[in-house]
C-alpha cells in the first residue's frame, strides 16, 4: 500500500508491525531511531521477511539541527516519502520527573519538540510533493491532564494540537495528516506496570491503524472504545477532576 | 526493566509456577536482566509448549524471549539463516518454503522457539535420517551468567556447545542461533499410509518405511481392547515436481492456521472420555486404511505438525489435566521392552486409559542431555488420575531396566533417581554447568527436581 515508508522511531514494536502490514506489496523503508545497533536487527528482519529494501538512518528527538538532513536522506535514498510514521516518545517516570528536570525535558522533547522539528521538515517536503500520508502515534493520556501522568500527558496533548494545525495546513495541499490517539499497548512502555486495563496487543493495534490510514481518518483512538471512555473523561467537570486521583 | 509476577502452567496442566517476568525487547536487555534479575534465579522461556516443569521457575525469574524474534541474516546460496532465539518455526517456514527452503528437523508444534527446539534437541519424524534439531545448528550464542556473550560450536567451545544442545536453558541464554536450511522442490509430501496390526508388523513396516522413505510416524490405538496395537503408519518422502505433475494437482500447498484453531476447547472436556476417544480411534483407523492402497499428497504442516489445526487440544483433558509419557529404548531391546510396556498398560487398561500413542524410529545424538538413542520412542497421553504417578513409576522402571529414557520436555513426575538412571552422562554435564554457571544463576523447576541444580 505505501512504497516508500519513513519511520521514526522505528525500535517501537508497533511500529514494526505497521510496516509488517503496510509493506506487503514490496517498495522500500527508511528507518530512524536512536539506537542504531537494535534498529540494524530490525531493519534485517524486514529485509528478510518481506524482501523490500531497507534504509536506516539517526533520529535523536533532542538533535533538532539534524532532522532537516535525516529526512532528506530518506527523500534522496528512496527518491520520496508516500508515508511518514512517526512513534517517538518515551513515557518517563512521572514521579522522578517531578523532582529532576532532565527527566522532564527528555519527556517532553521525545513526545513533542523532537517531533515537532522532524514533522516540520516532513510537512514542507510533502507539500511540495503534493501527496502523502503523515501519522503520528499520540496516546489518550493526550486528551486530559492528570495528576499520575501530566508531564507525558501535556506532550501527546501538544502534539495532538500540533497535528490538527497540521492537517488544517496540509489538506490544500493532499497530503493526509492522521493523529494515532493510542490506548494502553503491551509494548516495553507498560510491561509490567500496575493499573493498566484494556491492554491491546501491538499487533493490533498496527492492523487498526493501518485501516484508518487506508480510509484517510483524521483521528483514530485505537481500540475505537477508547474514544467513549476518554468523552466521559473529557467531560468531568475539572472541580469534580481535581479532587479525583486518576 | 519492568516485571510482573505471573502465574505458568506446564501444556499439560499439572505443574505450575509463580514467577516474576520480564520481556526484554532489545537485545542488550537480556544482558541487564542477567546482570541485576527481580528474583534469584533465571530462566529463559519461548513459547512454552513443554509439558511439564521445564520451562517453570518458581520464586525465580523467568525472561520471555519471543520480542527477541528478528531474522538477522540468509544465505540463498548455502541456505546459513541467522536468526534471534525468539523466532519460530512457524516464521521460519512462512518466510523461506514459498522461496524453496526447509528445516530438515521440524517439530510437532510449529510455534516453538529456536531457542526451545536448542534447549530440547527437538527431534521429526525422521530421526533416524537427518538427526535432531542440533544437526542442523552451526552456532549457538549464548549470554552466560557472568553476563558475557558466547559464541560456541563444534569446533569453538564444543564443550558449551555439547551441554547446550538438550540443555534446558541451564547453561545461559540463547540469544542467537546459526543453522542451515534445505532446498526443496516442491512444499508438500507424498504420504503412503499403511495399516498394522500389532507391535511386532509395525516394527517390520518401520524396517521397510526407513529404507524406502524419509519420514515414518505410527499411529496406534491402545484404547479398543480387541485392536490392542493396531493402528497405521504414516510413510512420506517430499514430493517432486513430477509427482504434482502426474497426480493432477495445479498448485502444491502450505496451510496456515484457521478460525477452528482459535475455538476454546475447553467447554468440550467433559465430552473427552474413553468413549469418545475409542470412537475417534476406529474412525481414524477406518479412515485412513481405505486410503491404504495409493499415496496422497498432503502439505508440510499438516504432515509433520497435525496438532497446530488446535494448537489448545490439551484442554481437552479438561482442569486435571494429562500426562504425556515419552520414552525411547535402543533397537535390541525395543520389541520386548514395548512389549512389557503394552503388558503394563493392558493389566491396567480399567484405570489408566491411553487416548493417544504414536512410535518413531529414532537414530543415536552424542549430546548428554539429548534424548535420542538408536531404536524406537512411543508416546502415549493418560488422562491424569489417582494413582498415575506409581503407574507410571512402574514403565520407568522397565525403561531403565531397557537401558531407555524419557524425554525431558515432555516429562514433569520423573524422579531424580529413575533420571540418573537413564541420563548416563550427567557427570560430564554438570561439569561444564559449574564451569560456565557456577552460581547456579540459571536453574528451573526441572533442574531442582533432577537435582541437576541444588538452588
Amino acid at each position: 500500500m505505501a512504497n516508500k515508508l519513513f519511520i521514526v522511531g522505528a525500535t517501537s514494536i508497533i511500529c514494526r508491525q505497521i510496516c509488517s502490514t503496510l509493506i506487503k506489496g514490496g517498495g522500500s523503508v527508511y528507518l530512524a531511531s536512536r539506537d542504531l545497533e537494535e534498529q540494524s536487527r530490525i531493519a534485517a528482519d524486514l529485509k528478510l521477511r518481506h524482501g523490500i529494501e531497507v534504509f536506516e538512518g539517526k533520529f535523536e528527538a533532542e538533535d533538532t539541527g539534524s532532522h532537516d538532513a535525516l529526512v532528506n536522506d530518506a527523500v534522496r535514498k528512496m527518491g520520496g516519502i508516500d508515508c511518514a510514521i512517526v512513534a517517538s516518545g518515551e513515557l518517563g517516570d512521572q514521579i522522578m520527573a517531578r523532582e529532576n528536570v532532565e527527566l522532564s525535558l527528555r519527556i517532553v522533547i521525545s513526545n513533542y519538540v523532537g517531533p515537532l522539528i522532524v514533522l516540520t521538515h516532513l510537512a514542507n517536503f510533502m507539500e511540495k510533493q503534493g501527496f502523502g500520508h503523515i501519522i503520528v502515534l499520540s496516546s489518550v493520556a493526550g486528551d486530559r491532564g492528570r495528576q499520575s501522568n501530566y508531564i507525558y500527558g501535556s506532550a501527546k496533548g501538544g502534539m495532538t494540537r500540533f497535528l490538527q494545525g497540521l492537517r488544517n495546513r496540509l489538506y490544500q495541499s493532499g497530503v493526509h495528516v492522521l493523529t494515532v490517539k493510542l490506548g494502553f499497548v503491551d509494548t516495553r512502555m507498560t510491561f509490567g506496570k500496575s493499573d493498566m486495563f484494556l491492554v491491546s496487543t501491538p499487533e493490533k493495534a498496527a492492523r487498526l491503524v493501518v485501516k484508518a490510514i487506508q480510509r484517510k481518518a483524521d483521528v483514530v483512538y485505537v481500540p475505537f472504545f477508547w474514544s467513549f471512555i476518554m468523552m466521559i473523561i473529557r467531560h468531568i467537570p475539572e472541580v469534580i477532576f481535581k479532587r479525583l486521583k486518576l | 526493566m519492568y516485571y510482573k509476577k505471573v502465574k505458568f502452567t506446564g501444556f499439560s496442566g499439572y505443574s505450575t509456577a509463580y514467577s516474576s517476568v520480564i520481556r526484554p525487547e532489545r537485545f542488550r536487555e537480556v544482558i541487564g536482566a542477567i546482570k541485576n534479575p527481580p528474583d534469584r534465579h533465571i530462566l529463559a522461556r519461548g513459547a512454552g509448549k513443554s509439558y511439564g516443569d521445564a520451562a517453570l521457575n518458581s520464586d525465580g525469574t523467568i525472561l520471555l524471549t519471543n520480542r527477541l524474534n528478528r531474522l538477522l541474516s540468509f544465505n540463498d546460496e548455502t541456505g546459513i539463516l541467522r536468526a534471534e532465539s525468539g523466532v519460530t518455526i512457524k516464521d521460519i517456514l512462512t518466510v523461506f518454503v514459498p522461496r524453496g527452503w526447509v528445516l530438515p528437523v521440524v517439530p510437532g508444534i510449529s510455534s516453538i522457539t529456536l531457542g526451545g527446539c536448542i534447549a530440547f534437541d527437538i527431534h521429526s519424524k525422521n530421526h533416524w535420517k537427518e538427526g535432531s534439531f542440533h544437526d542442523h545448528v552451526n552456532k549457538i550464542s549464548l549470554v552466560l551468567a557472568d553476563g558475557s556473550i558466547c559464541e560456541c560450536s563444534r569446533d569453538k567451545e564444543p564443550d558449551l556447545f555439547w551441554a547446550t544442545v538438550g540443555g534446558m536453558g541451564l547453561t545461559g541464554i540463547i540469544v542467537e542461533v546459526e543453522l542451515k536450511l534445505r532446498r526443496i522442490e516442491v512444499p508438500c509430501f507424498k504420504a503412503y499410509s499403511i495399516p498394522v496390526h500389532n507391535l511386532q508388523d509395525t516394527f517390520c513396516r518401520f524396517d521397510e518405511a526407513c529404507s524406502n522413505h524419509d519420514f515414518a510416524v505410527a499411529w496406534i490405538d491402545l484404547l479398543n481392547k480387541n485392536m490392542f496395537g493396531r493402528g497405521i503408519l504414516f510413510a512420506a518422502d517430499y514430493a517432486t515436481n513430477r509427482d504434482i505433475v502426474d497426480s493432477g494437482i495445479k498448485d502444491a500447498f502450505f496451510y496456515d492456521n484457521n478460525l477452528i484453531s482459535r475455538l476454546p476447547l475447553k467447554p468440550l472436556a467433559p465430552f473427552f472420555n474413553r468413549v469418545t476417544n475409542r470412537m475417534f480411534n476406529l474412525l481414524f483407523y477406518q479412515k485412513h486404511s481405505k486410503t491404504a492402497s495409493r499415496p496422497y499428497f498432503v502439505g508440510i504442516q499438516p504432515f509433520l505438525c497435525p496438532w497446530d489445526s488446535i494448537p489448545n487440544w490439551n484442554q481437552l483433558y479438561g482442569s486435571k489435566g494429562f500426562v504425556e509419557y515419552q520414552c525411547v529404548l535402543p533397537i535390541g531391546n525395543a520389541l520386548q521392552g514395548l512389549e512389557s510396556i503394552l503388558e503394563h498398560i493392558r493389566m491396567h487398561f480399567a484405570d489408566y486409559p491411553v487416548y493417544f500413542a504414536a512410535i518413531k524410529r529414532m537414530g543415536h545424538s552424542p549430546a548428554p542431555l539429548s534424548y535420542p538413542l538408536d531404536g524406537y520412542s512411543i508416546l502415549m497421553d493418560f488422562p491424569l488420575r489417582q494413582g498415575l504417578q506409581e503407574f507410571l513409576n512402574e514403565i520407568d522402571r522397565i525403561v531403565i531396566r531397557n537401558n531407555g529414557k524419557v524425554f525431558l520436555a515432555k516429562d514433569g513426575r520423573i524422579s531424580a533417581a529413575a533420571f540418573q538412571k537413564m541420563y548416563t552422562n550427567l557427570e560430564w554435564w554438570l561439569k561444564v554447568k559449574n564451569a560456565v554457571d557456577p552460581q547456579e544463576l540459571f536453574s528451573s523447576d526441572m533442574s531442582r527436581r533432577l537435582l541437576l541444580t541444588k538452588r
